[in-house]
C-alpha cells in the first residue's frame, strides 16, 4: 500500500489546476524526493523534499514542503542541515516523524583512492528522525547510530564517489492515538523503537537482523514481517509482533507449513477489520528454487494457497488458513490445474475482505504443444540441428489466457471468483520464465462505498474492478508510447493517476475518483 | 504610425458593430463566434504583428539583442493570447469603454493624437494593464467589478497615463540594460564558479532585481495616478477614488459569501441534495489546522498594492467636502460581463468558480434562463469530467483559506457527488421544460450532452458529424467555441 516516487531534478510545482499537479524538470543538480504520507494506512498528504545546494564543506539547504491530500502545497520550511536523504514519513496526532538517512561520505567527490578510503573508514552514517508540528516547528530530531555498507558509487581516472546504505531503510508508521513505530537495519543489528508524539523514545527493542524487514502497525501492535534468506526467492519468512505499550516481543513464528514453502504475495492491514494479513501460495519444496520456470508450474509447482490473520501479538492470535489442489479435487487436478479448461493459475495478489475471505488474483496460463516443432523435428530426425532446436525450445508454449481472482473461504475452500477480462498475451516457449506474461495486480480500498477494488494493468489500460460488488469498474487507458500512466493510492474514495512525459520531461499527478 | 493606423481601422470597425448589437438575448451570452479575438483579427493579423517590429533602442549589439528577445516576447505573448481566445470583441462592452476612452483622449490631445488599441480581455481579475506600444488592455473581471462610469474612467485613465509614460517600453529597456550589464554577468560567473550557497546567491540576486523593479513599479503607479488626475481634470471628467479602498480585497472574490446555503439554490432549482455531499469527508491534512505560514496575502503580492495610500493621495486632489457626481454603469454591462465570465469558466473548465459566480448572480436575481441553462451545463461538463478522469481538474480545488465557507462547500459538494447521483442528477437537467425558452444554438447543447454523457460509447464519426451539422446550422454561435471544445 506504500508508494513512494522520486522525481530527480524536480524542481518546481506547477499548479495546473485543481488536484493535478505537473512537476517539470527546470534545471540539473537538483533533487527532490517526494514520499506519501499515511496515516493508519490512508493517504492524508504528501511531502516533497528538495536538496536546493551544498551551503557549506558539510551542510546543505533543503526545501521542504507539505501537501494535503489534494497536492495543495499548505507549507513550506526551508533547512539547513547535514546531507539527508527522505525515507518515510508518519502522521499522528498533528504530528508529522519524517525519517531520514545520513552520511557523511554521500554527495562528496573524492579525486583519489586513498581520500576516499579515508573519508570511508571516518564515515559517519545516522538515521536522523525529526518530529514536526502542523506550525512547521521541529519539536525534536532524535539520532541513531548505524553501520552502513559503503561501496564506490561512480569513479573515473580521476574522480570517485561513495554510497553508504544500510539493508533495511528506516520504515515509520503511526499507530492511533499514541505515537509512531520506527523501524531499521543495519550490518550490525536490526531494531524497532516506539516514541511518542512529542518525539521521545517510548521503547526500544532490538530484534534478529534479517535482510529483509517489512513493519505493520495497528492500534494492537507492531509487526514486523523478515525474511531470513535472501538468497532464497521463495519462503523463509518469519513473523515478530511487539506489543504497543512495552514493545513485550511475542515470539517468532516462521511462515512455514509441512511439504510446502510458502511464499509471499501480500502483508497488509485488512482495513475492513484493522487486522495485519499474509497471504500467498504454496510451493513444493522440490520447486522452490525453480524460479519462474514454466516447466515447474506444469508440473506442479503450486500447491495451492494461504493466509494468516493476525488478530492480535500473541501467537495464538495467528489464525492459519491453508488450501491445497489436493483436497480439492473436484476443481482442480493434483498439478494445480483447472479441471475444465486445463489452465494452470498464476497468483500475483491477495487481499482480505470484511469476513476475512481472501480474494487470490492472478493469470490463468493455457498451454499449447508445439505441432509445427514436432512435425519438424520428426521429419528432420536424423539430423542433428533440428531436434537440438525442439531440445531447447521444448515441446509446448504457453501464454496467458486472462485473469481470474479465486476465493479463499475462511474454511479453506477454493473458487473461481470471476474471470478477468485482460489482453491474451503471445506464445512464449515453454522455457522461458512464466512471469514474462503475468500481468500486474494491486487492490484498493474505498472507504467511502466500504469496497475493496482490484486494480490490474492488461498492456492497454489499467482496470478498476469492484471485488465487493463483482462489476467491473473504470479502465484508464494507458497513453501512446511517450506518455506512461500509472496509479497509486491517493486520498480515500481515489486513485492518483501518474502520467510521465520523459519527452517533455514531467510528471502529471491527478486525483481521479475509483 | 502604421499600427495607429490600424488601430483606428479596428475602432471604427468595432464602433460599427455597436451600432449593429442587439440587445442581450434572454439566455445567451450576447456576442458572436466571429468577435472572439482570434477570428476578429484574424484578416488584419499580419499588418497587426508588422506594427509591433522591435525599435532600435541600443547601440550595443549584445544589449539590442536582448531588448529584441524580451520585446518580441511580449509581442508573442499577445498574439498567442489572441490566438488562444483570451480577448473578444463584445459589442456592448467595448463600446462603452472605448467611449469612455474617447472622451479622455479628447480632452488631453497634447499627450495623445491616436486612441488605444484596446482589448477586452475574458480573465475574470480585476484589472486592466497597459501594453505598451498605445495597446491597452481591460479584464472582464473589472467591468464586473466597478461600480459607476467614474470608477472605470479612473482606471482607464490611469492605463492611459502608462502608455503614455512608456512605462511599459522604459521596463523593456530597463531589463536588457541589465541583464547585459557587466555588474550583472560578473555576479552569475561569480555564482557559477563558487562551491557553496549557488542557490542562495541566485535567489538574491533575483530577488534584488524583483524589489528594484518592484521599487520602479511603485514609482511607475504613483507616476500614472498622478497622471491620470490630470488627464481627467483636463477632460472636465470626474472620477471616484474609492474604487482603491475596494480593489484592495478584489483578489479574493470568492471570498465573497452567498445569501443561502448551498442545498437551497440546488433545491430551488429542483436538484436535491444529499447535506453528506457538502461536508468534507475523509482525514487528510487539508481538514487539519495547520499553520505553516500566514496565507493571507502581502501587500506587495496583491494585483493592486499601496491602494489605502493611492486612495488617499488621489482623495486630496479632489476639492474637499465635494462628493463626486457618479453614474452607475449600465447593469447590462454587468451581467455581460458577469455571463462572460460564467462562460469563459466554463470554457476552461474551472466549474467551480463558474457555479459559484451563477449563484452570486441568483442572489441578485439577474438572468434567471442564463443562470438555469449553465447549471445545466456545468453540471454535464463535471459529469463528462468525471468520465474522462478529469473530474478534479474541473473542479480546481482551491485552498481554505482564499474561499468563502459556501464556496469550500460547494467544491466539495462538486468534488464528492457520488458518480451515479452526478448521472442521474445531470439526466434529470438535460429533460428540464426551460430548454425550450433557450435559443435554438444553445438548445443544441442538451443533444451534444445527451450523446457524449448518456448514450455511450459514441463512435468518433458520429461527433464529428455532430460538430459540423453544429457549425453549419449556426456558423456564428458563441456556443460554437464550447461545441468545438468538447467534440
Amino acid at each position: 500500500m506504500k508508494t513512494t516516487f522520486t522525481f530527480l531534478m524536480l524542481l518546481c510545482m506547477q499548479s495546473m489546476m485543481a488536484q493535478s499537479r505537473v512537476f517539470k524538470q527546470v534545471a540539473e543538480g537538483i533533487s527532490t524526493t517526494t514520499k506519501t504520507i499515511f496515516q493508519d494506512n490512508a493517504v492524508v498528504g504528501y511531502v516533497a523534499f528538495t536538496k536546493l545546494e551544498k551551503a557549506s564543506k558539510d551542510s546543505f539547504n533543503y526545501k521542504l514542503i507539505i501537501m494535503d491530500e489534494n497536492l495543495n502545497n499548505i507549507g513550506e520550511q526551508n533547512l539547513k542541515d547535514v546531507s539527508l536523504s527522505l525515507t518515510s514519513v508518519g502522521f499522528e496526532s498533528d504530528i508529522l516523524c519524517l525519517s531520514f538517512f545520513s552520511s557523511s561520505v554521500a554527495d562528496e567527490i573524492f579525486t583519489n583512492r586513498s581520500q576516499a578510503r579515508s573519508a570511508r573508514d571516518n564515515a559517519k552514517n545516522t538515521i536522523n528522525n525529526k518530529f514536526m508540528s502542523l506550525g512547521g516547528k521541529i519539536i525534536k530530531t532524535q539520532i541513531i547510530n548505524v553501520d552502513a555498507d559503503m561501496v564506490v558509487g561512480y569513479s573515473s581516472f580521476i574522480k570517485r564517489s561513495l554510497e553508504s546504505s544500510i539493508g533495511t531503510q528506516g520504515t515509520v508508521k503511526n499507530v492511533p492515538g499514541k505515537g509512531f513505530a520506527f523501524m531499521y537495519a543495519d550490518n550490525s543489528k536490526g531494531e524497532v523503537l516506539f516514541y511518542d508524539t512529542k518525539g521521545e523514545v517510548v521503547w526500544k527493542k532490538t530484534m534478529t537482523k534479517y535482510p529483509i524487514n517489512i513493519m505493520l502497525t495497528n492500534s494492537k501492535g507492531v509487526y514486523v514481517l523478515s525474511k531470513t534468506n535472501k538468497n532464497n526467492s521463495i519462503g523463509d519468512y518469519v513473523l515478530n509482533n511487539y506489543t504497543i505499550t512495552d514493545g513485550k516481543p511475542t515470539g517468532e513464528t516462521p511462515i512455514e507449513t509441512e511439504g510446502a514453502t510458502l511464499s509471499v504475495l501480500n502483508f497488509e492491514i485488512n482495513p475492513h477489520t484493522d487486522n495485519p494479513y499474509i497471504a500467498g501460495y504454496m510451493v513444493a519444496n522440490k520447486f522452490k528454487n525453480s524460479g519462474y520456470s514454466f516447466a515447474a508450474l506444469k508440473q506442479g509447482k503450486i500447491k495451492g494457497v494461504y493466509s494468516y490473520t493476525i488478530k492480535g501479538v500473541s501467537k495464538s492470535d495467528i489464525i492459519k488458513n491453508y488450501s491445497f489442489y489436493n483436497n480439492l479435487s473436484d476443481t482442480y487436478d493434483k498439478k494445480g490445474r483447472k479441471l475444465d479448461t486445463k489452465y494452470l493459475t498464476v497468483y500475483n495478489n491477495a487481499s482480505q475482505d470484511a469476513e476475512g475471505n481472501m480474494h487470490f488474483a492472478g493469470d490463468y496460463i493455457k498451454r499449447k504443444t508445439r505441432i509445427g516443432g514436432v512435425i519438424t523435428s520428426t521429419i528432420f530426425s536424423p539430423l542433428l540441428v533440428p531436434p537440438l532446436i525442439f531440445l531447447l525450445k521444448g515441446s509446448g508454449k504457453y501464454r496467458s489466457e486472462e485473469g481470474v481472482l479465486v476465493k479463499q473461504t475462511t474454511k479453506g475452500s477454493l473458487m473461481e471468483e470471476s474471470v478477468l477480462e485482460t489482453k491474451k498475451s503471445n506464445y512464449y516457449f515453454s522455457k522461458l520464465p512464466y512471469s514474462e506474461v503475468s500481468n500486474n495486480y494491486y487492490s484498493i480500498y474505498d472507504p467511502t462505498s466500504k469496497s475493496d477494488y482490484l486494480v490490474y494493468s492488461d498492456g492497454t489500460s489499467n482496470n478498476l474492478y469492484n471485488m465487493t460488488t463483482k462489476k467491473a469498474g473504470r479502465k484508464i487507458p494507458l497513453k501512446d508510447g511517450k506518455n506512461y500512466q500509472t496509479i497509486a493510492p491517493a486520498k480515500e474514495g481515489h486513485i492518483l493517476v501518474i502520467e510521465n512525459n520523459y519527452r517533455e520531461k514531467y510528471t502529471k499527478l491527478s486525483i481521479e475518483p475509483i | 504610425m502604421l499600427f495607429l493606423k490600424t488601430a483606428t481601422k479596428f475602432s471604427f470597425s468595432v464602433l460599427f458593430f455597436s451600432f449593429c448589437f442587439l440587445t442581450s438575448t434572454k439566455g445567451q451570452i450576447n456576442y458572436n463566434y466571429d468577435q472572439l479575438s482570434s477570428n476578429f483579427y484574424q484578416v488584419k493579423k499580419d499588418s497587426l504583428k508588422a506594427s509591433f517590429k522591435c525599435p532600435d533602442q541600443f547601440s550595443k549589439k549584445e544589449t539590442q539583442k536582448k531588448f529584441k528577445e524580451i520585446w518580441d516576447g511580449r509581442t508573442a505573448f499577445l498574439f498567442e493570447s489572441i490566438g488562444n481566445n483570451q480577448f473578444l470583441v463584445q459589442p456592448e462592452m467595448y463600446k462603452y469603454v472605448y467611449e469612455l476612452l474617447q472622451e479622455i483622449i479628447t480632452g488631453n490631445k497634447k499627450f495623445f493624437t491616436q486612441a488605444p488599441f484596446l482589448l477586452i480581455d475574458r480573465n475574470s481579475s480585476v484589472n486592466a494593464y497597459a501594453l505598451g506600444n498605445n495597446v491597452l488592455a481591460v479584464n472582464i473581471g473589472l467591468l464586473a467589478f466597478v461600480e459607476t462610469r467614474e470608477e472605470l474612467a479612473l482606471v482607464l485613465a490611469h492605463e492611459l497615463a502608462h502608455n503614455s509614460l512608456r512605462h511599459p517600453e522604459n521596463s523593456m529597456i530597463e531589463k536588457a540594460d541589465l541583464l547585459t550589464s557587466e555588474k550583472y554577468k560578473n555576479e552569475l560567473e561569480g555564482i557559477s564558479k563558487s562551491t557553496y550557497g549557488k542557490y542562495s546567491r541566485l535567489t538574491k540576486i533575483l530577488e534584488g532585481y524583483s524589489f528594484s523593479r518592484a521599487k520602479h513599479n511603485r514609482y511607475h503607479e504613483e507616476e500614472a495616478d498622478s497622471m491620470a488626475h490630470v488627464l481627467l481634470t483636463n477632460s472636465k471628467m470626474s472620477y471616484d477614488p474609492k474604487i482603491f479602498l475596494r480593489l484592495d480585497s478584489s483578489d479574493f472574490i470568492y471570498k465573497k459569501e452567498l445569501k443561502n446555503n448551498i442545498s437551497d439554490y440546488f433545491s430551488k432549482a429542483g436538484i436535491q441534495l444529499d447535506e453528506n455531499w457538502l461536508k468534507k469527508a475523509g482525514r487528510g491534512l487539508s481538514t487539519k489546522k495547520y499553520n505553516f505560514k500566514d496565507l493571507t496575502l502581502a501587500d506587495s503580492l496583491k494585483t493592486h498594492p499601496d491602494c489605502i495610500d493611492r486612495y488617499k493621495y488621489l482623495a486630496a486632489k479632489l476639492p474637499a467636502n465635494e462628493k463626486p457626481k457618479v453614474t452607475p454603469i449600465p447593469a447590462s454591462i454587468g451581467n455581460s460581463a458577469n455571463d462572460c465570465i460564467v462562460w469563459w469558466n466554463i470554457i476552461n473548465n474551472n466549474l467551480t468558480a463558474a457555479m459559484y459566480r451563477i449563484l452570486l448572480e441568483k442572489d441578485k436575481g439577474n438572468n434567471l434562463l442564463f443562470n438555469e441553462s449553465m447549471t445545466s451545463v456545468i453540471l454535464n461538463r463535471l459529469f463528462n469530467a468525471d468520465k474522462k478522469f478529469e473530474r478534479f481538474n474541473a473542479v480546481n480545488v482551491e485552498k481554505k483559506e482564499l474561499i468563502s465557507a459556501k464556496y469550500f462547500e460547494l467544491q466539495t459538494l462538486f468534488e464528492q457527488v457520488p458518480r451515479e447521483k452526478l448521472e442521474i442528477i445531470c439526466d434529470a437537467e438535460l429533460n428540464k421544460p426551460f430548454w425550450q425558452q433557450t435559443k435554438a444554438d444553445t438548445r443544441y447543447l442538451k443533444a451534444i450532452f445527451k450523446n457524449i454523457n448518456f448514450l455511450y460509447p459514441v463512435s468518433p464519426k458520429d461527433l464529428k458529424s455532430l460538430k459540423t451539422e453544429f457549425q453549419k446550422s449556426y456558423p456564428n454561435s458563441p456556443v460554437r467555441e464550447l461545441v468545438e471544445l468538447i467534440l
